[in-house]
């Protein structure tokens, strides 16, 4: 079921559909749920009794002590008897391969083929078929069933007068819903789809939790657990294909990955929880990921990294991120990049643009992790911000083992106080190193002008403000660094 | 992935033994029995009642098929129970479970213990726990009906007989106190960015065999484990392969075998001997003697703060093997002293567990600091610890054992604020081990011999 199949070198995806659910359902619930040996021990029993002459075994017993008894003589057996024996068996053994057969294909699952350019609906393992292709798909009609269960039909019709009839009870889980959803919303020409279609389709939030714990409880985790995941490895039901890993957190992997359905490049956030027997601990790590998930969902700025869903497979938790073409600040440095001061200075404008949103929402969210490595500059030298992994809820993990960078870190973080001015001595941290090329000395105020004199006096004193280790003194919010730097 | 399918054994022991009975004479009484009786009344009768006996053989076997069904089958939209159950549920076997509307457990006799469900349409159905297979199966069953059953409403009862399953399970035997289960819960598990090893994971052909995790976060996990021997050990494993390079793998690796060739050396009976340390699957494995008893975080969670002589006897034997380890040569700094690495049995021996050199050979791999950050000091934090690190950390875990607060990280502690009763002698040495300044912290040997000068006074 989790083959990936190509034709055409097109990435496929096949949806479980299955529309003969209810006989299948009886069928697997009493003839392949692990008594599977009893039913055929039955079976077995039936058929040695009548291929190998049971009848004529018992008629010969009864013939012998008939003989022996004169009441029974009266009576002989009939010939017609006999063959009606022999027609009852034989008419037995026919059928049995016949119930098998039919058995056999009822339980083959029918399978909804959505690829990029047709839409197949194939019964009876290819038996049977139709096939539509995507571009004349023209609406999406949607008649809900009843209100206790979520059930309904969906009507696709398409340009050529035909139209497939799909009842969402057949579809076999919610991740198949969801694809489902993502394909006609994917899909140019469908402008409207029913919202209370989109309700039934898309999985509410707290379905992570739900599907950890099923997992857990029918332990199905099946890849190797040891080792991260291998490149080319598909998950969420085919969805997403592991391109490479391109880092490692404290608490999390991040793969680079392609999106089959949407097509597109994007990035996985791996979080294990760890398939230790207790669930309750696997919950608990679960519901702090979940809170990263609802902070980043929410915040909408094209400068900061846009989190687009989050699913919990194999014991380890994923948030899917879009993906920023460009490289990390740090790795720009490190790849021998000098920024000009001007460079630096239109940089220090866009952190702040970045921060000022963070810092001014209702609820404001202060970042606390605003190092050269989250910050990506992409081709049109435009600064994004990756990675929400401490964030607001520092207090979940104050006592647990990571601190995060040092030099970055300033003293009332480390001491678990949430501030705005924790950032601004994290923006001060890295504009010093963009300039010096070096980390600057954890715990102190940093002035780069020190290590390079053609640094202005002016920006140096706008960088000593911000990692000015009393808070008194440390810029109170972004906008006055603004000021500051508009002097220059 | 496939659809979720919980099938759970619900039957009594007569109802099996009888199936059993009944399964394997089926040739008996389902074939041979009847082909006999109608061979002979077909004698007197000379009507093909063959016919309908041989339908009624398939009845029998279709009723045996459908009555040695015991399983309630749960997936994630529905629950189906056995059939011997249907007739209280007006012959309806499944149910969706948006139609369990309450759950209960009653119990009418000791161990006789009921679960009820209430379906809607006045349906309900009263399960006795004896009939499921064990107790995880009763818990899976819960849980399941927990997890799916949005608008089921448990009851309190239910609710508490849950926690109890579940408390049961991951108690050791150290926490009595239920209510900080969940804060511990959080203290010791975080995420990780690899899988930790599962309970019954063998380690160097199966010569450790994994029993029970005890914490893990990050790039890190602790169990437990049994040796060849039989005997219980405790395993620190690190996993820091994710993102170096071979290269910086190998040398990460040589760094993490020599700490620990120095520490193996380290023979001191207050501090955990290392018995092994070996790699594994890119894994880095430290073998530690197991020390019994409660560490001191715990113990002050559960019982509170410490008697302060508790306190300055504690100190002084810390002090002592603090002396041990700066005094070797070259000296070793622990750099992880805190109430978490400190044992106390029978109120009086002190043991040291656990060095904090590994974390430092992560942190600076990783340029990420690992460590519990109240407990660091700011020398330490900026990477360059030395011997008086060891000294704040003292400090602040003395100060924890005063007020059973954790101390504000980087900062001088100041006992007396907290508590206002304290001695001047223990206010005045957690704030001087505490000083900010490492060269304005005190030496070893003038806090050894103002902590004796103390003891004896009190004696």
């Amino acid at each position: 079921m989790n083959n990936l199949t190509t034709e055409n070198n097109l990435p496929n995806y096949k949806v479980n559909y299955s529309s003969l659910k209810g006989v299948r359902k009886f069928l697997r619930h009493r003839f392949s749920l692990l008594n599977t040996y009893k039913a055929w021990y039955t079976i077995l029993i039936i058929i040695l009794f009548f291929y190998l002459g049971g009848f004529s075994f018992i008629q010969n017993i009864l013939f012998d002590l008939s003989l022996n008894n004169e009441y029974f003589t009266k009576y002989s057996f009939a010939n017609s008897a006999t063959s009606l024996f022999q027609l009852i068996s034989y008419l037995f053994c026919l059928t049995l391969p016949v119930i098998l057969l039919v058995y056999y294909l009822f339980n083959q699952e029918s399978e909804l083929i959505l690829k990029p350019d047709i839409i197949i609906l194939r019964y009876f393992a290819g038996i049977k078929q139709f096939t539509y292709p995507r571009n004349i798909l023209i609406a999406v009609k949607f008649k809900r069933e009843n209100n206790l269960k979520d059930d309904g039909e969906v009507l696709l019709e398409f340009s050529n007068k035909k139209a497939l009839k799909l009842q969402l009870k057949y579809f076999f889980d919610d991740q198949s819903k969801r694809f489902f959803l993502d394909y006609l919303q994917n899909t140019p020409q469908l402008n409207q789809i029913d919202s209370g279609l989109i309700d039934l389709l898309s999985k509410p939030d707290n379905q992570s939790y739900t599907q950890l714990w099923l997992e857990a409880l029918s332990n199905e985790a099946n890849i190797s657990n040891l080792t991260n995941l291998p490149l080319g490895y598909s998950l969420y039901n085919n969805r997403y294909t592991i391109l490479s890993q391109i880092a490692v957190g404290g608490y999390s992997i991040a793969y680079l990955a392609y999106d089959n359905v949407i097509q597109k490049n994007c990035v996985l956030k791996e979080y294990v929880l760890s398939n230790s027997v207790h669930l309750e601990i696997q919950k608990k790590v679960l519901q702090d990921i979940e809170k990263e998930y609802k902070l980043l969902k929410d915040l909408n700025n094209p400068k900061i990294v846009k989190v687009l869903a989050m699913f919990v497979e194999n014991s380890r938790a994923y948030l899917v991120l879009e993906n920023i073409t460009g490289k990390s600040l740090r790795q720009l440095i490190a790849d021998n990049k000098n920024f000009s001061q001007l460079e630096v200075i239109d940089l220090a404008y866009q952190m702040i643009e970045i921060l000022s949103f963070l810092h001014n929402l209702n609820t404001p969210i202060i970042h606390n992790d605003f190092t050269p490595e989250n910050l990506i500059l992409d081709a049109d030298s435009i600064l994004h911000l990756i990675d929400f992994n401490i964030s607001n809820y520092a207090d979940t993990f104050t006592t647990s083992l990571i601190a995060g960078k040092p030099s970055y870190t300033s003293a009332e973080q480390v001491k678990g106080h949430l501030n705005v001015q924790n950032d601004i001595y994290a923006l001060g941290a890295s504009l010093y190193f963009l300039l010096t090329n070096q980390d600057p000395e954890p715990l102190a105020q940093s002035s780069p002008r020190s290590i390079n004199h053609l640094i202005s006096k002016t920006f140096d004193e706008v960088i000593q403000k911000c990692t000015n280790q009393d808070l008194k003194f440390r810029y109170k919010n972004v906008l006055e660094i603004k000021d500051d730097l508009d002097k220059i | 992935m496939d659809e979720f399918k919980l099938p759970l054994k619900y039957t009594t022991k007569t109802n099996q033994f009888i199936l059993s009975l009944i399964f394997l004479l089926m040739p008996l009484w389902a074939v041979i029995l009847p082909f006999t009786i109608g061979l002979s009344l077909n004698q007197f009768f000379q009507v093909p009642i063959i016919l309908f006996l041989f339908f009624l053989v398939l009845l029998f076997i279709f009723l045996a098929l459908v009555f040695e069904d015991d399983k309630i089958i749960m997936t994630r939209h529905w629950v189906s129970f056995p059939l011997f159950l249907i007739p209280r549920l007006k012959f309806k076997r499944e149910f969706a479970y948006q139609e369990i509307l309450k759950a209960d457990i009653v119990s009418d006799l000791p161990n006789k213990e009921q679960i009820v469900l209430f379906f809607n349409n006045n349906l309900n159905l009263t399960m006795d726990l004896k009939f499921f297979k064990n107790i995880q199966e009763i818990e899976q069953f819960l849980l399941t009906i927990e997890i799916c059953a949005k608008n089921c409403e448990r009851s309190s009862n239910l609710i508490e007989y849950q926690n109890k399953i579940l408390i049961a399970e991951l108690k050791d035997n150290t926490l009595s106190y239920t209510k900080l289960w969940d804060e511990e819960l959080n203290y010791r598990f975080c995420p990780t960015n690899f899988q930790p090893l599962t309970i019954g994971a063998r380690l160097r052909n199966d010569q450790f065999i994994v029993l029970k995790q005890i914490a893990f976060g990050g790039f890190s996990a602790v169990y437990l484990a049994t040796n060849l021997n039989k005997q219980e050990v405790i395993l620190k494993e690190m996993v820091i392969y994710n993102f170096l390079t071979p290269e910086q793998v190998i040398k990460v690796n040589e760094l993490f075998r020599r700490e620990a060739s120095i520490l193996a050396k380290l023979n001191h009976p207050k501090i955990a001997k290392i018995l092994d340390f070996f790699v594994e699957n890119e894994r880095h494995y430290i073998v530690l003697e197991k020390i019994w008893g409660e560490n001191l975080r715990l113990k002050i969670r559960e019982t509170g703060c410490l008697d302060e002589n508790l306190i300055i006897q504690i100190a002084h034997k810390l002090a002592l093997i603090l002396d041990y380890i700066h005094g070797l040569n070259p000296p070793v700094i622990h750099r992880d002293i805190s109430p978490d690495n400190i044992i106390l049995q029978n109120n009086q021996d002190v043991f040291l567990i656990d060095f904090g050199s590994a974390n430092e050979i992560i942190s600076s791999a990783t340029r990420t600091m690992i460590g519990k950050k109240a407990y660091i000091s700011p020398e330490q934090f900026k990477g360059k610890a030395n011997k008086a690190s060891d000294l704040y950390s003292l400090g602040s875990t003395l100060f924890y054992l005063a007020t059973a607060q954790e101390p504000e990280a980087l900062t001088q502690q100041e006992l007396i604020k907290f508590k206002p009763n304290c001695s001047v002698f223990l206010n005045k040495l957690i704030k001087d081990l505490t000083n900010l300044d490492y060269n304005k912290r005190p030496l070893l040997n003038d806090v050894l011999s103002k902590i004796d000068s103390v003891l004896n006074d009190l004696a």
